[in-house]
């Protein structure tokens, strides 16, 4: 009986690979090819001292024209710094959805696919900009593996160049069913050897719940402690001077009756001059913008 | 999904149905007696339950209905440690043979501590406290009884909802 207690209380949940190095997208072929888009047309006038910086999980980008049409008629008509996540490209379909929902909006495109699925398709996150791209790299996160579905992870970065300025943006999609030391342990390589003037963002996953094997969320332990894992990501964050757009108890997940900030931005070096929750339907997320001040 | 995962869940789900099944088996095989009511102290393990992922508790009675007890848990979760004890007041509401409805009302203190899996974080920890509210059934024999309950808690943390699984013995029965 001892044992058997023993063994039912013993882990699964194992770190399968530790994360990559950053490998520029020149060197990265095969399946996981990312795709790059066009330099875009120079704006007109001297460039801005404000960024409009989103981060949108678009729940696999079936319909890229309807989510161009929601994000055109909202305040983020013209954003120029779009993170993206949970979009797909699929072999049988003319262009990425990537290229679809950029072109859309009038802006280029890095898609980073994280993992091919099922069919010919790659499923990854993407980075929009009105601005060309500099410096674009992929790395590979740590590959947490547990029982049900886990998954590949992914971060993009890339520089924005904004007139002479360089404007390093970092885009991550974390797992869903891992606890916050997990979380803290999968973004980490993601963020921490970025310079001193950096923005992250992206969907963190940040659920309210510590995980029993990836399969139970302690629903009863947060309701009592109230240690949910927006807090604790916004903690590591903190530490390393980085300051977030939104509060840990903003619902970014559209789940009636249960509040979660999966998604947010955080700047290093930048004042965040404004920042919310744009109510955009097209997805299962909202997405989260925020103003970045480029001028000291 | 890896091959040792698998077989790793599959052990721990085979292994909690033994422990569960045999136990009750074992208390089917008590027939209903005048001992069989809530007269002698419970000693018990939980999976899920007032404690959290699984719990340790002792129920003493004070009243033929009524019970105090308390529960207690740790577990580590892959950097995470969670301590938990639950001091709680539980009472038979309806007892039909070897089966009873009951209720329960108690106090949770939860501590949680994350260890910092990296260099540039030094983790964090905070102390929790909140009520629980659960009714159950419980199928009981002069020795051992199993119960399932459903409960809500109510803490810092907001309201949740909440299952348990018990198996208990009777020491006392024994002598």
């Amino acid at each position: 009986m001892r044992a058997l207690v023993l063994v039912a209380l013993a882990g699964c949940v194992t770190l399968g690979d530790e994360a990559g190095p950053w490998e520029p997208i020149d060197t990265i072929t095969g399946d996981l090819a990312p795709e790059v888009g066009p330099v875009p047309a120079p704006l007109e006038g001297p460039p801005p001292s404000t960024l409009r910086v989103a981060t949108w999980n678009v729940h696999f980008g079936a319909d890229p024209d309807e989510l161009a049409a929601n994000l055109a008629a909202s305040e983020l008509a013209n954003v120029d710094v779009l993170m993206i996540q949970e979009i797909e490209a699929w072999s049988d379909e003319p262009v990425s959805r990537t290229r679809r929902l950029a072109e859309a909006l009038g802006m280029t495109w890095v898609y980073a696919p994280a993992r091919v699925e099922a069919e010919g398709a790659t499923h990854g996150i993407a980075l929009l900009s009105r601005f060309p791209f500099e410096a674009v790299a992929i790395r590979k996160l740590p590959f947490i593996d547990y029982p049900i579905r886990p998954r590949r992870r992914n971060a993009l970065a890339a520089d924005i160049v904004v007139g002479d300025r360089r404007v390093r943006v970092i885009n991550v999609h974390l797992d869903v069913r891992i606890g916050a030391a997990d979380r803290v342990l999968q973004v980490d390589p993601a963020v921490i050897d970025q310079p001193d003037r950096a923005i992250v963002g992206g969907d963190f996953n940040t659920n309210p719940w510590a995980w029993l094997e990836a399969s139970i969320p302690l629903t009863g332990t947060e309701a009592i402690v109230g240690m949910e894992q927006a807090i604790v990501i916004d903690d590591y964050f903190a530490g390393l001077d980085f300051t977030g757009a939104l509060a840990a108890d903003v619902s970014t997940f559209r789940v009636p009756g249960l509040g979660v900030r999966a998604d947010d931005i955080y700047a290093r070096g930048y004042s965040i001059t404004d920042a919310g929750v744009a109510f955009v339907d097209g997805s299962d997320h909202w997405p989260v913008w925020t103003d970045i001040l480029l001028i000291p | 999904m890896a091959r040792g995962t698998l077989r790793c869940m599959s052990m721990r789900w085979l292994a909690l149905t033994l422990v569960l099944s045999s136990s009750i088996g074992r208390a089917d095989g008590v027939h209903a007696t005048s001992d069989s009511q809530p007269t002698r102290t419970l000693v018990y393990v939980e999976a899920l339950g007032k404690a959290g992922a699984y719990g340790v508790g002792v129920e003493r009675p004070i009243t033929p209905r009524l019970a105090l007890g308390g529960a207690v848990s740790w577990i580590a979760l892959r950097g995470q440690q969670i301590a938990t004890v639950s001091p709680y007041l539980h009472a038979t509401l309806v007892r039909r043979g070897n089966h009873a409805l009951f209720g329960e009302l108690g106090a949770v203190l939860v501590h949680s501590k994350i260890v910092s899996p990296v260099a540039s974080w030094d983790g964090m920890s905070d102390t929790g406290g909140g009520g629980v509210a659960g009714l159950g059934w419980e199928r009981g024999g002069k020795r051992f009884v199993f119960r399932a309950q459903g409960s809500v808690l109510v803490g810092e943390g907001g309201v949740a909802p909440w299952l348990g699984l018990a198996i208990g013995v009777k020491p006392g029965a024994f002598r």
